[in-house]
């Protein structure tokens, strides 16, 4: 072998030698001088780091004290004043994706609806019918990079009428608006996009200390808690007050013990916050981890498998964000309106299965009951405690032989001038038979005579929409063996209510339905109790307009787009009008729903009659997961529909 | 404290000091240049504090990997003594097995492991079997394919006889992870660095102009053009093409090449200034890369030390261009796969690989016809216009062939061609400062050296007592200047 070393050293000899006595002094001069002008990033350096010995946090606040006399930071401001617009410097070959013009006003009803305009005209510009559905996606790395851009591409290519945004920015979060103020981005980016939902993923760069108005928080403390709500649910209820449906997307397991304990702190406070304005809060804790809840490196997906995240045990490969986007993209549509492509399998076949089967809650689907004890449910009076309103009463309908994970639980909310007795009253039986049939909890709370199930903004102490959608739940889950899944119902006043509470918490029920519901307040705008929680209509016509189910779901469509819906009405009922209104509105915007239309009145007699339907529909999602034995079983026990209402499923 | 100190992911930790440019890094960096230079009185315990340095640099990377490190330089100096020692050719070729076994075995094992069973169970999965091989989340330790070629050519060298065998074990640790250059080189042969350590600690700075200038040019090129590049434009664009217009991909390519070389160059940069500010001299990696009008040329001028250590190790062992045509094309080609796979366990870098072995085997075969007929290209001379587009063609084969270098993978490179290829004008949007960032980017490619001499005079008559003042004005350019944050070294990754 003939070995020829072309290679050329270095030259190693200097041209000059400079004295070290002449040289050093300068470099730590010239360093001293820049740090003086860095004062600011230096401050903010010793803020986040709170292992820093005190002499170094003193002399970073010396340093920072000298710049500020010397006016050096004055300086430094003025400069980075100047250079900032070159960071965001006007767009070359924009493509015009036809977004809508601004709204003028983002108030939740633009404007207060006449209830008197004939209906039909008021929908004719329904965003859902006229328009493809504009999502916006928002968020660190995790955006940027694989479960963004596979998310992106899931959706494109399942679904049809879609535009997407998505902005991803690596290292940034909530935590740090000094470093990038995502508030203020995602702001801009409604203004300029006009989404109909905004999908945002932050906390994996937010376990970190935090700067409040009262001063600094350290990760995990009660401060940093009530800060990092503070900072979620504002940007929630921002994109809320934009018309759009937030949905927040937890950080998945992580690899490091110490990091996933304070991502779970994360995660938990994201999901309180976007859920308390309504929004959703979808977890991929579940889908990162294995089957004992820990960190899982390797992933198998549509016959591939390799390894799920990257080497860092934060980041996914492209692997991992495609499994990732799949089950996120079937969370979706459980939740939002998105149409399939024709071509696209449906979900739950052997080209698309479901992933998993729980959608909100990091629990697993409850395995079905094998053995099932015959006979009526047995009633139990519990009392709700509420430091919002006092305790009050229920009545819990809990069935035989309940399995470990527990049953859905129905709510059945009573109308004006009644109680919780209300439908004990009149379907006692009734109601223990259903509860045993179709293997849920039912519960009757009470309203109040005229509560109306929502905040009164006009008296403060009133607030009754927001201890059914925490404390009610809380001390029912808590008491009885709830597995997390739950449904709304009522009749009337109940209606709204039922209505009401999806609305301010969609993510909550997964269906919701109303028997002759008051589903626009404002066609009861003459009724004293009303008043009392509301003021007059001509005062205060949104106070009204907001609480209304017709109005918010003009206003935000998306907020019930993804419950299921069913509204039951006689044709003699005050309410038929309304109600037929509210059935075309859903129509004309495209969310699916059930109409019921029946023969009769504002009575009992047609409530009971319908009870049985609205069991039946309540019921269903649940019964899919069942095993297809089971489902045989409890498949033909009621002919669920008599033959002059059939329901018509009304779809976009 | 206590729990929180566990683990905890900050805004700012020693991770980041790897980066030259951060502030951590400049905390650790002060120290040990005051150090480095007190210390002169005593060489031994100066090399001591170095290596010390060097390893507290890597181990905030990973402290973990830190053991990786001795190991690995511990069995290839032992190696180095027994081919010096060995009496007989036989022996000598013993330890040198020994030694790339090691270094290829650890390579192997943390950078190709992952690659080879993706593989085995696809090829399994088409006959419907399972290849067992389990999936293991291997860490790859940063700089590991630099330290193993740099351990390699140190033994080889010596098995040749033309190494230059380290004066002590202490002055081997720091050769192979001498922070400068330990995470993405330039990759130093024995020659360069190692009599540099065994010398006398050199009196001064040795050519401190040039190392200030260096510092200046590799933080400009990095920290600001670089960055501006990778978050404005190119990040975005190679993750999800599909949302950008043809021109803007086209553009975005352009752009890619232009930031790889102000990020590598910028790096090269940065670690030659530093190691000349602690008395080493490191060798140069770049010399006007986008200037060569051939792929061969190219190579000779893009990451130098890289391609130096394939041709002396891979190319020249397989016979060179030495043996008939289809030899040297062979070996050509077998070389630009070794390039190619270096880069990264991936099919996209293989299919990079091949393009450019592809074309210089192409290159090299209209050459052979020339010289069959008597033409000697080497003293040809061609029109201005001809050597034009002969650049024009090289510079844009570099481009293009980027494109699978850079993408996600081959899936996502054939989406960007696909979108790249639909002839569409307007898409994503691009913010117009690009423009003039790329142009200046490119600009240094040519003129970078110009700008680097006229700083250095400037340097040089300026009184010693003002220069301070000029190191201050060119440090708080770049602090005004630099985007808001600071983008990832590419070859880190490698």
């Amino acid at each position: 072998m003939t070995v020829i070393d072309k290679y050329k050293p270095v030259r190693q000899e200097p041209q000059t030698v400079t004295p070290v006595r002449s040289v050093l002094p300068g470099v730590f001069v010239s360093a001293l001088a820049l740090l003086v002008f860095s004062a600011d990033s230096l401050q903010t350096f010793a803020f986040y780091e709170d292992d820093l010995p005190a002499p170094v946090s003193v002399a970073i606040e010396g340093i920072h004290g000298v710049s500020e006399a010397t006016g050096v930071l004055g300086l430094r401001r003025g400069l980075d004043a100047l250079v900032d617009p070159l960071n965001r410097t006007a767009k070359l070959f924009r493509k015009d994706d036809g977004a809508p013009a601004a709204a003028e006003d983002d108030e939740v009803p633009a404007e207060p609806v006449e209830p008197t305009l004939p209906p039909g005209e008021r929908w004719a510009a329904s965003p859902l019918r006229d328009r493809p559905t504009r999502i916006l996606i928002v968020g660190a790395s995790s955006i940027q990079h694989a479960i963004g851009t596979e998310l992106q591409r899931e959706l494109e290519a399942r679904y049809q009428d879609l535009v997407i945004l998505r902005k991803g920015k690596v290292s940034t979060g909530l935590a740090r608006p000094d470093v990038f103020d995502w508030p203020s981005e995602v702001a801009a980016l409604m203004d300029e996009f006009q989404p109909d939902v905004v999908i945002g993923q932050f906390g994996g760069n937010d376990a970190q200390n935090m700067m409040s108005d009262a001063g600094p928080q350290k990760m995990g403390s009660e401060g940093w808690v009530q800060e990092y709500t503070r900072r979620v649910t504002d940007l929630s209820q921002a994109i809320v007050d934009h018309g759009a449906l937030p949905i927040m997307v937890g950080m998945p397991v992580m690899r490091s013990e110490g990091f996933n304990r304070r991502i779970g702190i994360v995660n938990d406070v994201t999901r309180a916050s976007v859920q308390s304005v309504g929004g959703l809060y979808l977890s991929l804790t579940e889908p990162s981890a294995d089957d004992k809840g820990r960190y899982k490196a390797s992933v198998m997906f549509d016959g591939r498998s390799g390894r799920m995240r990257m080497d860092d045990g934060i980041h996914f490969t492209r692997l991992g964000g495609q499994f990732m986007a799949r089950f996120l993209s079937q969370r979706l549509e459980r939740n939002i309106v998105l149409f399939p492509k024709d071509d696209v399998a449906p979900e739950g076949s052997a080209d698309n299965p479901v992933l998993l089967a729980s959608a909100d809650t990091d629990q697993p689907a409850p395995a079905p009951e094998p053995t099932k004890v015959e006979g009526p449910a047995p009633a139990y009076r519990i009392t709700i405690p509420s430091e919002r309103r006092g305790p009050s009463d229920a009545l819990a309908y809990v069935p035989h032989d309940v399995p470990a994970e527990g049953l859905p639980v129905w709510y059945l909310l009573h109308g004006a001038w009644g109680s919780w007795e209300d439908w004990p009253d009149h379907a006692h039986e009734v109601l223990a038979e259903l509860a045993d049939e179709h293997r849920m909890i039912i519960v009757t709370p009470d309203g109040m005579p005229h509560g109306w199930y929502l905040d009164s903004p006009v008296r403060p102490e009133h607030q009754l929409g927001t201890w059914l959608v925490t404390d009610l739940l809380d001390a029912v889950e808590s008491q009885l063996p709830a597995d997390g899944r739950r449904a709304i119902s009522g009749n009337s006043m109940g209606g709204h209510g039922a209505l009401h509470a999806a609305l301010s918490r969609p993510a909550a029920f997964e269906t919701v339905t109303s028997m002759s519901g008051v589903t626009d307040l404002t066609h009861a705008a003459s009724r004293e109790h009303l008043q009392e929680l509301l003021g007059t209509f001509e005062a205060a016509p949104t106070a009204w307009t907001s609480r209304s189910a017709l109005h918010r779901v003009q206003a935000s469509p998306y907020l019930l787009s993804g419950t299921r819906l069913m509204l039951s009405c006689g044709d003699q009922d005050t309410w038929w009008g309304p109600n037929q209104r509210f059935h075309e509105a859903l129509t004309a915007l495209g969310i699916s729903h059930t109409w019921d239309p029946q023969q009769g009145g504002h009575t009992w007699d047609l409530w009971v009659d319908a009870l049985p339907r609205h069991a039946a529909f309540v019921a269903a999602p649940w019964k899919i997961e069942t095993p297809p034995a089971q489902a045989a079983e409890l498949a033909p026990t009621q002919g669920q529909t008599p033959p002059s209402s059939v329901p018509e499923q009304a779809t976009p | 404290m206590g729990e929180n100190t566990v683990n905890r992911p900050r805004s700012s930790s020693p991770r980041r000091a790897v980066q030259f440019a951060t502030l951590e890094f400049i905390a650790f960096f002060l120290p040990v240049l005051g150090m480095a230079w007190l210390s002169r009185p005593w060489p031994l315990a100066r090399k001591l504090f170095l290596l010390l340095a060097s390893y507290a640099f890597y181990a905030g990377w990973n402290v973990g990997l830190l053991v990786m490190i001795i190991v690995t330089s511990t069995i290839d100096y032992y190696c180095g003594e027994g081919i010096a020692n060995a009496k007989s050719k036989a022996i000598k070729k013993a330890w040198l097995t020994v030694s790339m076994a090691t270094n290829l075995s650890a390579l192997g094992y943390f950078k190709y492991y992952g690659f080879f069973r993706d593989n085995v169970e696809a090829l399994a999965g088409a006959f419907g079997a399972s290849s067992g091989l389990p999936i293991l989340e291997i860490m790859l330790p940063l700089g590991l394919s630099y330290i193993t070629f740099q351990c390699m050519t140190y033994t080889i060298d010596l098995y040749r006889g033309y190494g230059v065998k380290a004066g002590s074990y202490l002055d081997f640790l720091l050769y192979i992870a001498f922070f400068p250059q330990v995470l993405i080189g330039p990759i130093c042969r024995s020659r360069d660095l190692l009599p540099q350590l065994s010398k006398p600690v050199p009196e001064g700075f040795p050519d401190l102009t040039q190392a200030v200038s260096r510092i200046a040019s590799g933080l400009f090129k990095k920290v600001i053009l670089a960055t501006y590049l990778s978050t404005h434009l190119v990040e975005d664009a190679f993750l999800a093409p599909e949302n950008f217009s043809s021109l803007e991909l086209l553009l975005a390519a352009y752009a890619y090449t232009i930031q790889i070389y102000c990020d590598f160059s910028g790096y090269t940069d940065l670690a030659i200034g530093i190691g000349l500010l602690l008395g080493i001299r490191l060798p140069d990696n770049f010399n006007q890369p986008y200037r060569a009008t051939s792929l061969a040329d190219f190579w000779r001028r893009w990451h130098m030390t890289f391609s130096n250590w394939l041709r002396d190790y891979v190319f020249l062992p397989l016979g060179g261009s030495w043996g008939t045509r289809k030899q040297t094309y062979l070996n050509l080609m077998i070389v630009m796969w070794v390039t190619g796979i270096w880069h990264g366990a991936a099919w996209k870098y293989v299919v990079w690989g091949s393009i450019h072995g592809v074309l210089m085997v192409a290159y090299k075969l209209v050459q052979d016809r020339r010289k069959a007929k008597g033409i000697n290209p080497k003293t040809l001379q061609h029109p201005r216009w001809y050597v034009g587009l002969n650049w024009v063609y090289t510079f844009h084969v570099v481009v293009l062939a980027r494109i699978f270098f850079r993408s996600t993978d081959l899936q996502v490179a054939g989406m960007y061609w696909d979108r790249l290829l639909d002839f569409s004008l307007a898409g994503h949007g691009i913010e117009w400062l690009v423009l003039p960032v790329a142009a200046i980017g490119l600009g240094l490619n040519f003129w970078g050296q110009h700008i680097r001499s006229a700083f250095e005079r400037l340097h040089d008559a300026t009184p010693a007592p003002m220069r301070p003042v000029l190191w201050t004005f060119v440090g708080g350019l770049v602090l005004v200047l630099q985007p808001a944050d600071v983008a990832p070294y590419i070859y880190f990754s490698f």
